[in-house]
């Protein structure tokens, strides 16, 4: 073999070897991003500082909420949400764990700051939904509004923050189906097996709130404490999972992205 | 036999001439794979750049203290050297935040000891009520579930203007008292929801304590590595994983 045959030779091994050696970096690459994508990463939802991020897209249309009466027993209006961002919530109104820590701690705080820029009522309104509703007499959701939330005063107009009722068949089709939100009633029995499987996890919420409604006949809600953040075209855009622990800051900074992003 | 191994070795001839081409693009290929592979998985700056771990920062040293604990046992900061620390403050007779962060100590010790990292962290919680002594402490951990006797967690107290020195001017905690009726007032605008405890009704203190309730992860050679300003809503994972970097690097 000739000098002037061996060049070209060359030429295309060394072209092979790059072409081999970019394909096996572009596969190393893809691989290595599956697994930074495939870690339940702290470090893509929460910096050492502590405040999380919560990802905002297109979740799906929110459900609409036709049967439901606020909390001054007046038929709730879905309309009057038209246009505005909602910071939806799932309370239980004699409950005596996360209830009152996410209405007070996390969504009156959160009120304090979106009406210091003028946005609550107006670009942003509060909706719970009362995911413990008795078999029959009126809910306490008034009650738990100006004695829970509100410190003996009511915190808002229903028309700003409607505390929804509904019979119990409304509820769970409306929050687990339409808002893709998981709860369940428990009795005292199946209550306990939960917390002990949450206390060996490390997710039993111990503390107790005070609440003048709650009642021991009544059975347990649990759930995941989630928050859902809809679009002012009814688009379900952020989901802020146990929302016991997360602040008003982290919270009001969803709002505002969303608030960002839709034009709301 | 002879001819037979002719063949076979001009065949393999034939064969290598034909797949030497491929040959290239494969070894190309596998040392691209384990190059990449060994950059990308390789804890230095690329590793960093896509989400790996960077050292946490030194905040400022940790006050030392002489004070006692709940079962009113001296106790001082210098036992605690080489021992990861989680600090927050509590007290017995709040009816806000504390439960809140009695009920976060709980679960985190739950979460280290699952990583098999109890052994290495100390709980360090401060009162900041003087008119709670040990035994007080001690009926506040019981009540929240929290067993007094662990070796696990510090609950201190001692005189007020020791307490107030480490937690005030050491960890740069702001507490005061108020009258129950402007506790009263100001409680709307704190935005904290009113907690159950028993310990404080039936104590009819005279007095309200205003506060925070940070949560600090100190290392073990006494430096704050991160500093939370509310205990209960930093999520526990962030805390388990900053006390998992600091005791499996040996800080």
């Amino acid at each position: 073999m000739s000098r002037s045959d061996g060049a070209p030779v060359r030429t295309a091994t060394v072209a092979r070897l790059i072409v081999g050696l970019l394909v096996g970096l572009a596969l190393a690459f893809g691989l290595s991003l599956l697994v930074h994508r495939g870690t339940p990463a702290v470090a893509a939802t929460a910096a050492s500082s502590g405040t999380p991020t919560f990802p905002i897209g297109d979740l799906g249309p929110a459900p609409k909420l036709s049967g439901f009466t606020d909390q001054q027993g007046k038929p709730f209006d879905p309309s009057s949400l038209a246009g505005k961002v909602q910071v939806v919530s799932f309370l239980d109104p004699r409950g005596t764990r996360v209830s009152p820590v996410i209405a007070v701690n996390t969504l009156m705080a959160l009120k304090a700051d979106l009406q210091g820029t003028k946005q609550f009522g107006k670009r942003v309104a509060f909706v719970s939904i009362d995911v413990n509703p008795r078999p029959d007499g009126p809910e306490p959701t008034a009650a738990f509004m100006k004695q829970v939330v509100g410190y003996g005063k009511v915190p808002a107009p229903a028309g700003d923050w409607p505390f929804l009722s509904a019979p119990w068949d409304t509820v769970a089709q409306v929050v687990r189906q339409g808002y893709g939100v998981p709860f369940q009633r428990l009795d005292a029995k199946a209550f306990a097996a939960y917390a002990t499987r949450q206390e060996a996890d490390g997710t039993f919420f111990y503390a107790r709130a005070w609440n003048p409604l709650a009642s021991k006949d009544a059975p347990t809600v649990v759930g995941n404490g989630e928050i859902v953040i809809v679009g002012p075209k009814g688009r379900i855009r952020a989901r802020i999972p146990r929302a016991y622990q997360v602040s008003n800051v982290a919270v009001e900074n969803v709002v505002s992205r969303v608030l960002a992003r839709t034009g709301g | 036999m002879g001819a037979g191994t002719h063949v076979t070795h001009r065949t393999c001839a034939s064969l290598a001439a034909v797949k030497a081409p491929m040959r290239w693009l494969v070894t190309g290929g596998v040392v691209g794979v384990l190059g990449g592979l060994a950059l990308f998985l390789w804890p230095g700056p690329l590793a960093t750049a896509a989400g790996a771990a960077t050292p946490l920062p030194k905040l400022f040293r940790a006050p030392s203290y002489e004070l006692v604990d709940q079962l009113d046992r001296p106790v001082a900061s210098s036992d605690l050297k080489g021992r990861v620390r989680v600090v927050v403050t509590m007290d017995p007779y709040c009816t806000t935040l504390c439960p809140l962060t009695a009920s976060k100590v709980r679960n985190l010790e739950a979460l280290l000891k699952r990583q098999g990292l109890s052994g290495s962290v100390q709980f360090v919680a401060f009162s900041i009520d003087k008119l709670a002594g040990p035994a007080q402490l001690r009926d506040f951990l019981d009540q929240e579930g929290l067993d007094p006797n662990v070796s696990w967690l510090d609950y201190l107290t001692g005189p007020a203007d020791k307490v107030r020195s480490v937690v005030r001017d050491g960890y740069h905690t702001s507490y005061y008292s108020v009258s129950n009726a402007e506790a009263e007032k100001l409680a709307p605008s704190t935005f904290q929801a009113r907690m159950s405890n028993r310990l404080a009704e039936k104590a009819k203190a005279p007095f309200a304590i205003m506060h925070q309730s940070p949560l600090f992860v100190v290392d073990r050679h006494g430096w704050v590595r991160a500093a939370f300003g509310d205990a209960s809503t930093v999520p526990s994972d962030v805390v388990v994983s900053d006390v998992a970097r600091l005791v499996r690097s040996g800080a």
